[in-house]
């Protein structure tokens, strides 16, 4: 499995299972996100905090991912540090994502 | 029935058995041929096609253990079925014909029903010889095949790779202003493209690239966007400095309207990072936007310092309706201004080490003595080395470096730079 995913009560928790989120990955995280929102899960956290390098492909299927749940409002990002903080920063995702520390954070941001 | 009229080549020395052969064969829809000794049977097996072959042995002569041993080398990819009948049946005559190249071996005197079983369950073996033939031939086909359009692939792509090296502009001196560069795609083509011109007697416009992905799809997002840029094509560039109050407003717009394009989803292209901007060759005043590209580097002559510039910004093409700022700043005489994409901080080591932008700025830092006409020549020593010389790139670099050389005026303040 590429990704692991948990509830938080109406929220589904997200986590690649790879410290890359690049090409290799990046159809395969649109495809899951469709694929939850498909089945009704539609507030969703990607959690990065075990990701160490994100290329353009992955941040383009974060992106995607966004806009398939809906928006900001749905979709937070977790966990992001080093580099993967850093790409979020450059490209001003940190102002399009909700971004949140932690888990927990971002469930809370989710649900107000 | 698939064997109705399968040949079967019958090698027999007794008349009595012969005709017996004939007749058992015959009725059971088989075509019998008869070969005058061991040694016709081979040219009788290659000009009827047989793919069985009954054959007589009296346990001694080596006529019939040399047909066999002929039959297993010299019938290439064409199986032939031997079934040696011998009234010898020990242990050590099965050996030796099998041994030899038979594949089946039956006593005499020979009962009717035990040979039609064997060669029911020879034919089921030809059968599957002759699938397994047929389909390695359908293999090779479609491998040569593959081979071949690979090999197509191969040149059109390099003929592509050298059409998109003859869009990149020449190293070269534009009014005050010196620009050069290093590129290096990670496949034949790349996702990276830059260029620069005058689009005015005083504003030099540049634009650097990086579309997401690399390969054809991203080669020819990156195109399209150097065909709407270039003056001699499109002329986006110079289209919206005459419509726009000022050269920051026509920055920013002429990113504005990529995005709008780029973002359209009927476009089926690739998102890109992208640096655009204009630098005045009379003031050295430098205007760009920052779309997702990483941080441009200023090489400050007088202080002896790197600088980053910018704040980032949203990549083209990404999202809709996203504002773009202008970032503005002053290049003095000497002073030099580094575009690059994250293919060069990110380039990684052997030993799995980035790159990163501090030992970037120390390069350049490190290379502000060096001629501008040659600082890509260290850089591109540096990064062959760090990449480790022999293999590919895994993201394209590119690296752009523009000096600005000042008016004559400025120049007498700093005589002495990079000396």
């Amino acid at each position: 499995m590429a990704f692991e995913t948990h509830a938080v009560n109406d929220v589904t928790v997200v986590s690649p299972s790879n410290k890359r989120l690049d090409a290799v990955l990046a159809p395969k995280l649109k495809e899951l996100v469709a694929g939850l929102v498909a089945e009704g899960n539609n507030k969703i956290v990607l959690d990065v905090s075990e990701v160490e390098f994100m290329d353009s492909s992955g941040l383009g299927a974060a992106v995607a991912a966004l806009k398939i749940v809906g928006g900001p409002g749905d979709m937070a990002i977790c966990g992001a540090s080093g580099l993967v903080a850093d790409l979020f920063k450059l490209t001003h995702m940190d102002r399009v994502f909700t971004m949140a520390a932690n888990e927990e954070e971002a469930v809370v941001k989710l649900a107000s | 029935m698939i064997n109705s009229a399968m040949p079967i080549l019958i090698v027999e020395r007794e008349m009595s058995v012969r005709l017996f052969l004939i007749r058992l064969l015959e009725s059971n829809n088989f075509l019998p041929i008869l070969a005058e000794s061991a040694s016709d049977a081979l040219e009788v097996i290659r000009s009827e096609g047989v793919k069985l072959v009954l054959c007589d042995w009296d346990g001694e002569n080596d006529e019939v253990l040399n047909l066999c041993r002929r039959i297993r080398t010299e019938m290439g990819q064409s199986y032939v079925y031997v079934i040696v009948q011998s009234i010898q049946s020990d242990k050590d005559a099965i050996i030796q014909a099998m041994e030899a190249g038979a594949d089946d071996f039956v006593s005499k005197p020979v009962n009717a029903h035990e040979l039609l079983v064997r060669i029911k369950s020879s034919s089921r073996v030809i059968e599957l010889q002759d699938q397994l033939v047929s389909r390695n031939q359908t293999l090779e086909f479609a491998h040569k095949r593959m081979s071949d359009d690979y090999d197509q692939l191969t040149t059109e792509l390099m003929l592509a790779s050298k059409m998109q090296a003859n869009l990149l502009p020449d190293p070269k001196e534009l009014r005050n202003t010196y620009a050069t560069w290093m590129f290096k795609p990670a496949n034949f083509l790349a996702g990276d493209m830059f260029d620069y011109f005058m689009v005015s007697d005083n504003l030099l416009a540049f634009y650097v690239i990086d579309v997401e992905g690399h390969g054809i799809t991203s080669a020819l997002t990156s195109f399209l966007v150097d065909n709407m840029l270039n003056p001699s094509r499109d002329g986006l560039c110079r289209r919206m400095l005459e419509n726009s109050i000022d050269v920051s407003a026509a920055v920013v717009n002429t990113v504005t309207e990529l995005n709008k394009k780029f973002s359209n989803s009927d476009m089926y292209t690739r998102y890109f990072s992208m640096i655009y901007g204009m630098i005045n060759t009379d003031t050295g005043r430098v205007t760009l936007t920052q779309a997702g590209h990483p941080f441009p580097i200023r090489y400050d002559a007088a202080k002896g310092c790197t600088q980053k510039i910018g704040d980032g910004g949203v990549p083209v093409g990404i999202l809709t309706d996203v504002s773009y700022e202008p970032v503005e700043f002053t290049l003095n005489a000497g002073d030099r201004l580094y575009l690059y994409s994250d293919g060069v901080t990110e380039c990684m080591s052997p030993d799995g080490e980035m790159f990163e932008t501090p030992r970037l700025e120390d390069c350049i830092g490190q290379w502000h003595t060096t001629e501008v006409e040659e600082v890509h020549t260290e850089f591109e020593r540096v990064f062959r080395r760090w990449n480790g010389d022999s293999k590919p790139f895994e993201d394209d670099l590119s690296l752009i470096c523009f000096e600005y050389r000042g008016t004559e005026s400025q120049l007498g303040g700093v005589k002495n730079y990079g000396i």
